[in-house]
This record gives C-alpha cells, sequence and structure tokens, in this order.
C-alpha cells in the first residue's frame, strides 16, 4: 500500500482524536465513543499478527462489525455485567503516533503504542501495537477501523471485560 | 474442628474440594492421570510434519503426524536432559533439535542423532531407545483424540465415551455434509482465576444464565433472547453418565421447528450453499432434523466442553486456577459457514466474549468467596426428586435444575475414590 505524508494540521487533528479516544475509553463513555464510529466500523483485536492473520479463516479475540460494536457498547451500559461491577479502573498512554495518508484515498492511517493500566481486584498490564485507520465524514474524522494486536495475543490472558 | 469425612453427597459439595491442596494432588493422580482426557482433533494436524503442542491435564505434549501420516502423541519433553524444546505451538517439521545438547528427533519421536555419540557406552543402543517418550494409550472418536496419562492401564475407552459422550459428538459431526470437521482456526486462551470444577460444571449450569449473562437480554436481541425460567422446559438438563452432562436446547427448537436457531440471525437463504451440501450427502430427513437441532452443549468429563459451534478445553493451573482453549468448529468446504462460526464464538468465547467474561467473573468471585470458611457447603440440590431416568442417564425438563452438576460430582467422586454410598474418602 502506498502512503503519504499528512500536513502538520491533520497530524495534530488525529493526534488529538486517537487521545480524545483513550480518555473516552478509560473513562467508560462508551456511548460518546461509539459515536466516533462510522457505519462500516470494524473493531479487531486479531490473536496473531494483523499482516499475517485473515479474519475469514483465523479466530479473533475481537472482531467486531458496526452492529456489534453497538452490542458491545449496550452491555457495557447496561449495568447487568458482572465483570465490570464495578467497572475496571483503566488509564492508557498512547505513544509514537504516526500519520499517513492512505493511497490516493480520502483515508488516513495513524499506527502507535498502547499501554494500558487495568486494576480490578489486581492491576494488570496491557501492552499492543493499535493502528486506526480513519475517514472524513460530514467534516469530521471517524473510525473506520481499529486494529489492537496485543503483544501476548496467542497466549492466556485474563478476562478482558472493558475496551482496548 | 476436623473435615468432614464425606465431601462431596448427592445434594452438596464441600468448599474445601476448590482450595485444598491435598484435594487437588489427589485429583493430578485420579482424574489428570487417571481418566481418558481430551487431547486435540486430527484436524489440527492435517499434513505430514505438521505438529502442535498441548497441555492435557497437566502433561506437555507433541500432537505429531510422521510422513508416513502417522498420528503420535509425545512428550514435549528431551530424553536426555529434560528441556521443552519446542517453542512454537503449531509448525511443521520433519526433526525436533533439543537447543541444549542438540539431541534430534524425528518427528515420530524416535532419536535420530546425538553430538559425538562415540561417547557413549553403547551409541547403538542409545539410537534404538533414546526416542522421545509418547503417550501408549491413545485412542480416536471421529477424529476426537484422547489419551489417558496414567502409567497404568487405562479403563475401558468404550465405557469411558459410552453412549452418551459418543451421542455428543457424533450430533457435533453430523453438522458438517461430509462428516469432516476441522478445528484449524486457532485457540483462544483465557486465564481464569478459579478452580476448574468451577469452570466445568458451570458449562452445563442453567441456572445461572438470566443473572450472570442478563446483560445480553437487556435489549432483546441476545442470544436466546426469549429465555425465561417459566419457559425453561424448552431445554433439558441432562445426566448423562460418567460424568458427561448436557444443556439440551432441542426440545425448544424443536417445538418452533425453524433451521438455525443455534446460528443466531440468519436470514434466509444466507446459508444456501451449506444447506445444499447437507441435503445433498445426507438426504433431506437428516437434513431437516440437523437444521433445527444443532449443535449440542455438552461437558464430556473432564476436560472438553462441546460449546456447541466450539471446543472449550480445560487445564488445571493448581488448586485456584483454570487456563481454558477455545475454537471455533469449521467444515472443510463451506467457508460462509465458518466465518460465521467464527464470529459467533468471537462474540461469545474467549477472553473478551461476551458471555465467558462475565462467566469467569463470577468463578473467580466463587474462589474468592470459598475464602471463607463458613458455610462449609456449596448446594447442589436444584430440582432432585423431580428428574427421569433416561437410558443410563438422568433428565430433568427444566434446564435451571443442577441434574448436569449432580452427575459432573457423582462421576468425579468415583473417581477419587469416594463413593456416594458408602461414607468418607478411603
Amino acid at each position: 500500500m502506498t502512503s503519504a505524508a499528512v500536513e502538520d494540521v491533520v497530524r495534530r487533528e488525529v493526534t488529538e482524536l486517537l487521545f480524545e479516544e483513550a480518555r473516552l475509553l478509560d473513562e467508560h463513555a462508551y456511548e460518546t465513543w461509539e459515536g466516533l464510529w462510522a457505519p462500516d466500523g470494524v473493531y479487531w483485536v486479531p490473536r496473531g499478527p494483523a499482516a499475517t492473520s485473515d479474519p475469514s479463516t483465523d479466530v479473533s479475540i475481537i472482531y467486531d462489525d458496526r452492529r456489534r460494536i453497538a452490542r458491545r457498547v449496550r452491555q457495557l451500559t447496561g449495568g447487568q455485567r458482572p465483570s465490570q461491577q464495578p467497572p475496571a479502573r483503566l488509564r492508557r498512554l498512547v505513544a509514537n503516533v504516526e500519520v499517513q495518508r492512505l493511497g490516493a484515498g480520502p483515508e488516513l492511517e495513524a499506527t502507535g503504542n498502547v499501554l494500558l493500566v487495568e486494576h480490578r481486584g489486581s492491576t494488570r498490564l496491557w501492552a499492543g501495537r493499535a493502528t486506526w485507520v480513519l475517514r472524513r465524514e460530514d467534516g469530521q474524522l471517524r473510525l473506520v477501523r481499529k486494529t489492537v494486536e496485543l503483544v501476548n495475543a496467542d497466549d492466556f490472558l485474563d478476562t478482558i471485560g472493558f475496551l482496548l | 474442628m476436623g473435615r468432614p469425612t464425606e465431601l462431596v453427597t448427592p445434594e452438596r459439595v464441600h468448599g474445601s474440594l476448590f482450595t485444598d491442596e491435598l484435594v487437588y494432588e489427589r485429583e493430578v493422580q485420579r482424574v489428570w492421570l487417571g481418566s481418558w482426557l481430551f487431547a486435540g482433533h486430527a484436524s489440527e494436524v492435517p499434513e505430514p510434519g505438521d505438529y502442535c503442542v498441548k497441555t492435557v491435564g497437566t502433561q506437555p505434549l507433541i500432537l505429531s503426524r510422521d510422513h508416513a501420516r502417522e498420528l503420535h502423541v509425545l512428550y514435549d519433553r528431551c530424553s536426555h536432559f529434560g528441556v521443552r524444546f519446542c517453542n512454537l505451538e503449531r509448525g511443521n517439521a520433519a526433526t525436533f533439535r533439543c537447543p541444549y545438547h542438540g539431541w534430534t528427533f524425528g518427528n515420530d519421536g524416535s532419536l535420530k542423532g546425538v553430538p559425538y555419540p562415540a561417547r557413549y557406552p553403547s551409541p547403538r543402543d542409545l539410537k534404538r531407545t533414546g526416542g522421545l517418550a509418547r503417550v501408549e494409550q491413545v485412542r480416536m472418536y471421529r477424529g476426537f483424540l484422547f489419551v489417558y496419562l496414567g502409567m497404568d492401564e487405562a479403563p475401558s475407552f468404550e465405557d469411558y465415551l459410552g453412549s452418551g459422550a459418543a451421542e455428543l459428538l457424533d450430533r457435533l459431526a453430523d453438522l458438517s455434509p461430509t462428516g469432516e470437521l476441522a478445528f484449524r482456526a486457532g485457540w483462544l486462551r483465557h486465564r481464569i482465576r478459579a478452580n476448574w470444577k468451577l469452570v466445568a460444571a458451570n458449562q452445563v449450569d442453567g441456572y445461572h444464565v438470566r443473572v450472570t449473562h442478563g446483560s445480553l437480554f437487556e435489549d432483546g436481541t441476545g442470544p436466546r433472547s426469549d429465555f425465561d425460567y417459566s419457559r425453561a422446559r424448552l431445554v433439558h438438563t441432562r445426566d448423562l453418565g460418567g460424568g458427561h452432562t448436557e444443556l439440551d436446547f432441542r426440545p425448544g427448537y424443536r417445538a418452533a421447528g425453524r433451521p438455525f436457531q443455534w446460528f443466531g440471525h440468519v436470514r434466509d437463504g444466507a446459508l444456501s450453499h451449506y444447506e445444499q451440501s447437507l441435503r445433498e450427502h445426507r438426504g433431506s430427513d437428516v437434513a431437516d432434523r440437523v437444521l433445527v437441532d444443532g449443535p449440542p452443549h455438552g461437558l464430556l468429563f473432564p476436560n472438553l466442553f462441546v460449546s456447541e459451534l466450539s471446543l472449550y478445553v480445560m487445564e488445571p493451573d493448581g488448586v485456584g486456577g483454570t487456563l481454558a482453549s477455545t475454537t471455533p468448529l469449521t467444515i472443510p468446504g463451506q467457508a460462509e459457514f465458518n466465518k460465521r462460526s467464527l464470529r459467533r464464538m468471537e462474540g461469545g468465547m474467549g477472553p473478551a466474549g461476551m458471555l465467558i467474561a462475565d462467566d469467569a467473573e463470577v468463578a473467580e468471585r466463587t474462589q474468592l468467596g470459598l475464602i471463607a470458611r463458613q458455610p462449609e457447603w456449596l448446594d447442589t440440590s436444584r430440582g432432585m426428586g423431580q428428574e427421569r431416568q433416561v437410558g443410563s442417564g438422568t433428565l430433568s425438563e427444566n434446564m435451571s435444575d443442577e441434574t448436569a452438576i449432580r452427575g459432573f460430582w457423582r462421576h468425579y467422586a468415583d473417581l477419587m475414590g469416594w463413593s456416594l454410598a458408602e461414607a468418607g474418602p478411603k
């Protein structure tokens, strides 16, 4: 895939969106978070490296189309989910962000590292490489695809009752 | 206060079964080295040279297919100095080489070579006897591989499978037009900080569904959103004998009579290729039945939960932990079915699954609750006396009854040498 550099103003806009997304997730503002998504959004946590994983033949930890993203959000906001009663306390860092234009099309791609501290009963550390594909709709950047490749994706993982 | 003389009775089980290291040590001997265990499926190593690594019970094993296509179950331990040498969970290899002193083994487990063999007293004997240790007691049923890891002679495999457990596997294989199943999409791994028996028995607990998974019933679009205890007779709970148990969803599916109720939202025609293949290979009568009945939801004692369209395998991680691995069912040549099977499993199962995450949570809270020493017992009496005998097993028409759970515990007590008819552990 060819890519091209983006102007500073776009880079700043994208970075601010990623930081906003991180804060919304940390603070369980799931409905606002859901509003960031484009209608064809896909939220993907592969079990192996994204480059060599095919979601039609390889099982994923999460592979949510837009409808299932909505469902997951409803489950989290419905208040009857034992694994989030009380909600995990979360703080994540999004770092090493790079932004580029995807081909000649209107979509932008951001990549970065995510380091997340989860506290619920005990404290756990989650780390991974994240990729966001973004598209401008009605003047606003929307999430088209978010991929999180956990460093330990193929290992035994503790319950993930929150969103990465 | 001393220990009670019976830890399992027909209507309750003792809290120490989940927390006591001595009970766990006994289980390692009597369950994990004293019962047939599910080890994997032949489709995981389809080609010559394919291998995959498993922990079965407590034991690290390699399933390996040699160049003559014969399947071997080997211990992942160098016969020379004990090193665990497989560092990928699956792959294709002609030989395995230990990284310590370089002993090299064929994919059939035989010793192929050692560096500087002349220094051994009898190099020729070494080559003959120095291969990897192998699991000798291995049996296969419809591609499902079972092992017995004790050094004594295994009990009859036919008795282990019984009619009930074999039927669960038959019903899964029935979903495939050709009977061929494939489990190659990868395993999701989930660490649960709770005793394995809490995790296992929960899979056939029909009582918790509306509460633990209440968040999925809120908006009416959840799996089985019509679920309701007053209509619970549409799902039966069964003790199949031998510790094998199930929640049987067929009565409800049959009452509605629609195909694919077990597959979420399937628009008419969306799986027409699959449906047509099933009719061609199996005839319309069988196909009609399979399409309504769907896959089983049952536990093969002790470590395989046939979770409808996925396999869920448990291994103990000490007395207070369980490691669970889940993989979706796929059928060769049925791409659309397979994609849906993957999506369905991901929605419910695995560490981020919308169902299993909450099951794991309540299991972990139970493990924490059991630190409290009072009351000593867990109650398993729900529905007692309202069951009927079916074949060698027991059935209750109310899914919230604990018939299956009592079946699990009765067999467990037998294996542990605690006959319920007699007083006290031997």
